[in-house]
């Protein structure tokens, strides 16, 4: 049986002790969520969701629909911004360092070891060449999904996909920053509160409840 | 000073980072390949298939690997931090206020007008990503308006290559359709590319 969600639910009490261990808990199981599990984003959201909810049980179970709603809403990495909302809630601003602090570590000790190692790869060998290649094709594949997924949920109504249409020519014909499109969609949309609600409603209604 | 600039530059990127790391390729061709020429579009490509082919998150490996590139250890740690401090001081206060702000008209205008905006980033890295795999190159896009207005000729296209065109489908097929791992499908490719290279037919 599922509770009913409800998002004010204030951190209980915790004695310092009992904080310090929750923070020191929280950094190792997000080193481990980020060393073992590849792939980044959704799929540490799972095993998030397995340790910290069923093992731990820090975080409540219908709590999942209200951390992916957060997680899409504020910018930053998937990654990172779920071990900042678990964190968060398991044991405030303390925790929430602590497990980023976790999410980052691995990649930090790994990237810095390949690093220094990545100037004397021999890029040119027609095998490590191939594997390169093969890899960045996967990534091609990769970005196609991650767009798949975010279509659902973005594109929902004409006028937005309309807005997709001129930013994507806006980026690969003219080569307009990025920073300025988004700019121009968060101006967009505080203008759309003021004179087109109804498209606003109508892309919340059609925009899949995860 | 250019640890500074480094900082700030990877600060900028994480304030803007919106539906995950996927819109953040975008925002490196433009600010570090196009504008300041830190790297070119093919070390960036190899990079991006280290931090994939690694563990960790690909987002926080490429900013440490960019970071380290640029300014060593310490380079790597800056880009690191830079680009995860905006997310750790807007989500912690978006959790603590979540009920007070979660319904309001204002915040779903935002989400109205950002979004498409959000998936048009990872649209144009999907294209930049095809010039980076089954394309020998870069494709010549930015010609275009000048080609429709008759300033310029029609622009050399970069090369195909047939057999990762092959090995896209087939990656899209296994992650869309059989739901293979990611994991799985890096490993998949990087050991296909590895043998094509291998084959004495010159395929790539």
């Amino acid at each position: 049986m599922t509770e009913p969600i409800a998002p004010p639910t204030p951190l209980p009490r915790q004695t310092r002790t009992e904080k310090r261990l929750r923070c020191r808990i929280l950094f190792r199981e997000f080193f481990k969520i980020a060393a073992f599990v590849l792939g980044g984003g959704f799929a540490i959201l799972l095993v998030a969701d397995a340790v910290f909810v069923h093992k731990h049980k820090w975080i409540r179970e219908g709590e999942l629909s209200d951390m992916l709603a957060l997680i899409q809403t504020v910018p930053g990495l998937t990654a990172g911004n779920i071990a900042i909302y678990v964190g968060y809630r398991a044991a405030g601003f303390a925790g929430a360092f602590w497990a980023l602090f976790g999410v980052a570590a691995p990649s930090f000790l790994v990237i810095t070891v390949i690093a220094l190692c990545f100037t004397n790869l021999p890029l040119t060998h027609p095998v490590v060449h191939g594997a390169f290649i093969g890899v960045r094709t996967s990534m091609t594949a990769l970005t196609l999904l991650a767009l798949v997924n975010v279509w659902k949920s973005s594109v929902t109504t004409a006028i937005g996909f309309t807005v997709f249409v001129l930013c994507s020519l806006a980026v690969l014909l003219y080569h307009i920053g990025p920073g300025w499109l988004i700019l121009g969609g968060l101006l967009f949309g505080l203008a759309s509160c003021l004179f087109n609600t109804r498209d606003i409603l109508r892309a919340e209604a059609h925009r899949p409840q995860s | 000073m250019p640890y500074l600039i480094l900082f700030g530059t990877f600060f900028f990127f994480g304030c803007f980072c919106l539906s995950g790391g996927s819109s953040l390729l975008q925002f490196y061709i433009d600010e570090l390949v196009v504008n300041r020429a830190w790297m070119s579009y093919d070390e960036l490509a190899n990079f991006m298939a280290i931090s994939q082919a690694t563990p960790g998150p690909i987002g926080v490996n490429l900013a440490t690997f960019i970071g380290f590139r640029q300014q060593g250890v310490f380079g790597g740690l800056l880009a690191t931090v830079g680009l995860l401090l905006p997310s750790f001081i807007m989500m912690s206060l978006a959790v603590r206020s979540y009920a007070t702000w979660s319904d309001k008209l204002w915040l779903k205008g935002l989400l109205y007008g950002v979004k498409p905006v959000a998936a048009s980033l990872i649209f144009s890295a999907f294209v930049v990503c095809l010039g980076m795999s089954i394309f020998d190159g870069q494709l010549p896009l930015d010609q275009l308006p000048g080609l429709v207005s008759g300033a310029n000729g029609f622009p050399a296209l970069p090369a195909l290559r047939p057999a990762m065109v092959a090995l896209f489908l087939v990656d899209a097929w296994l992650l869309y359709r059989k739901k293979l791992s990611i994991f799985q499908t890096i490993f998949l490719s990087a050991g296909i590319g590895a043998l094509l290279g291998a084959l004495p037919l010159n395929l790539l």
